[in-house]
């Protein structure tokens, strides 16, 4: 079947007012899900965005694609143009309108109801926001490149948004890479040219062989927890698979190291004083 | 190795007062400047620990390394992004609502040994409201204290004061936010007592004006000087201000942290 050729779009910012016509619009299409998508793309709604002095275009593909393959053309439009996509993640303005823009041929197609309007406004402040849909792909393929976090960006379809994402970056467990590595490990399978994620990482649909092995927010939890005494950052990822509990220790397939017994420091675990 | 329980290992939390975080601002993108501890006393022991910078802003987090504690007692330590990059710059899309985080981490098994909170311009719960033990109490079940700086001391037995630390290690949190409510209704209403004996002068008493600055970051902004005059308003205002807080996410997260005992 052949591919319908790319949309270009202008790329713009929404005001406020723009983001208000936007969430008005997502209310609407979940009381009639073949809404059409109004036209936002007026100088009443929108503000330029010209870094570099140009406005810049941006191609919206037709067909549809999974998570990683919408991050990487949003990333690789950014590069570029000579952007860091990491320096624009704080413009609301900016990634509400790429969600416009993406938004009936990939984050809420013809006939689908959208889910919670967070999903494709960003929130202001420091709640909430890690929960924009277009954001969360494009910020886990910028923390820990192609290779690792297949397990959070292997899903099929862009309008469909799990929690897993949430799951892990709503603490600040996500920038160590060896979390990142772990989650791979445990919950991620090899097959074929995507590969699929273990049926127990939401913990759906186990089987008798799986039904003891920990989901991700088993994981996770274990994890916060051990965030709270150790410097997850400069873990291996043999060490902090030490540190976990027996439960996650005892699948995937790398190795735990923990820290030999006889090279342990005896004032471990003393630093000082106990908390006043 | 079996898996340590968290908070086990003797942490000890790194104030405000005891480090100065230089920050150029001007430039673009801003810079990180200098690292100073300003009371070398709590690093007693850790001449070797290492010492890392967070610095956070909602997507963007860069964690910088400063070599170890010695390195900066001594002004011997260079500032460098862990990622390899050798550099200490802040992200351009940083603005000055980024917070900061400092970790002084065991040089071997890589445990927290002093942790600052993140801090920004904005005050923070947890340092407004401090749980703190009494064996003076006699019948009562709690009381409160307001020290001159707004700090609210929620004075409980030392069988509770116990307890509640017992749920915060744990992460049960309903009990505190009962208290973390009852406190700041306590905090509204001192200001409320305040506002009735001097009018606006509550306003530019120093006891609240980190809460005022607390509810105004949610949102709800400060009653103006003008509309103290009547006390109606004031108490629309207070109530109002406690239902913001109520229905914030502030108040499930504060004060959850060990830092928020004193003993």
């Amino acid at each position: 079947m052949a591919t319908k050729k790319p949309v270009e779009k202008n790329v713009l910012q929404f005001t406020e007012k723009g983001i208000e016509a936007f969430e008005q619009y997502i209310q609407e299409k979940r009381d009639n899900p073949s809404k059409a998508v109004p036209n936002l793309l007026t100088t009443e709604y929108t503000n330029t965005y010209t870094p570099g002095g140009k406005v810049l275009k941006i191609e919206i593909p037709q067909h549809e694609l999974w998570h990683h393959e919408l991050a990487d053309r949003i990333i690789d439009f950014f590069s570029t143009n000579g952007i860091d996509v990491k320096d624009t993640f704080g413009n609301r303005g900016l990634w509400t309108y790429l969600s416009y823009l993406f938004f009936d041929k990939h984050l809420s197609r013809k006939g689908h109801k959208p889910v919670k309007s967070e999903k494709y406004i960003v929130q202001e402040g420091t709640w909430s926001y890690y929960r924009h849909a277009l954001t969360a792909m494009c910020w886990i393929r910028t923390l820990h490149g192609k290779d690792k976090g297949k397990v959070l960006m292997l899903t099929e379809d862009t309008q469909k948004f799990g929690d897993s994402y949430e799951q892990i970056l709503a603490s600040p467990i996500y920038q160590s890479e060896a979390v990142f590595e772990l989650l791979d490990d445990l919950y991620f399978h090899e097959d074929g040219k995507n590969g699929r994620r273990s049926s127990i990482f939401l913990n759906q649909n186990k089987t008798d062989k799986d039904k003891n092995k920990p989901s991700l927010r088993k994981f996770k939890q274990a994890i916060s927890r051990l965030a709270m005494t150790y410097h997850l950052p400069s873990l291996t990822v043999g060490r902090l698979k030490a540190l976990l509990p027996k439960e996650l220790r005892e699948y995937g397939s790398i190795k735990d190291d923990p820290l030999p017994k006889a090279a342990a420091d005896p004032d471990v675990g003393k630093h000082g004083v106990p908390i006043p | 190795m079996g898996i340590r329980r968290m908070n086990d290992v003797g942490k000890q939390e790194l104030s405000h007062e005891q480090y100065e975080l230089t920050i150029d601002w001007n430039g673009t993108p801003p810079t990180l400047e200098g690292l100073n501890f300003t009371d070398p006393s709590i690093l007693t022991g850790c001449d070797d620990y290492l010492v890392y910078i967070t610095a956070w802003n909602k997507y963007i987090l860069i964690e910088y390394s400063c070599g170890t504690v010695d390195d900066v007692l001594k002004n011997t330590y260079s500032i460098e992004r862990t990622d390899g990059t050798k550099s200490k710059l802040l992200s351009p899309g940083m603005s000055e609502d980024t917070t900061f985080e400092i970790n002084i981490v065991h040089n071997i098994d890589k445990s927290i040994a002093r942790k600052s909170k993140r801090g920004g311009a904005a005050p923070n719960l947890d340092d407004l409201v401090k749980m703190v033990g009494s064996t003076t109490l006699g019948q009562l079940a709690y009381t409160f204290e307001m020290k001159l700086n707004g700090v609210i001391h929620i004075v409980v037995n030392e069988d509770i004061h116990a307890a509640f630390r017992k749920r915060v290690i744990q992460r049960e949190g309903a009990p505190q936010q009962f208290l973390l409510i009852e406190t700041v209704r306590y905090a509204l209403n001192e200001y409320l007592v305040k506002a009735a004996a001097d009018n606006s002068e509550a306003l530019s008493d120093p006891r609240f004006e980190p809460w005022l600055t607390v509810f105004e970051d949610i949102g709800h902004t400060p009653l103006p000087e003008a509309d103290h005059g009547s006390l109606e308003n004031v108490i629309n205002w207070c109530e109002e201000a406690l239902k913001a807080f109520a229905s914030d996410r502030k108040s499930k997260s504060a004060c959850k942290s060990d830092s928020w005992f004193m003993s």
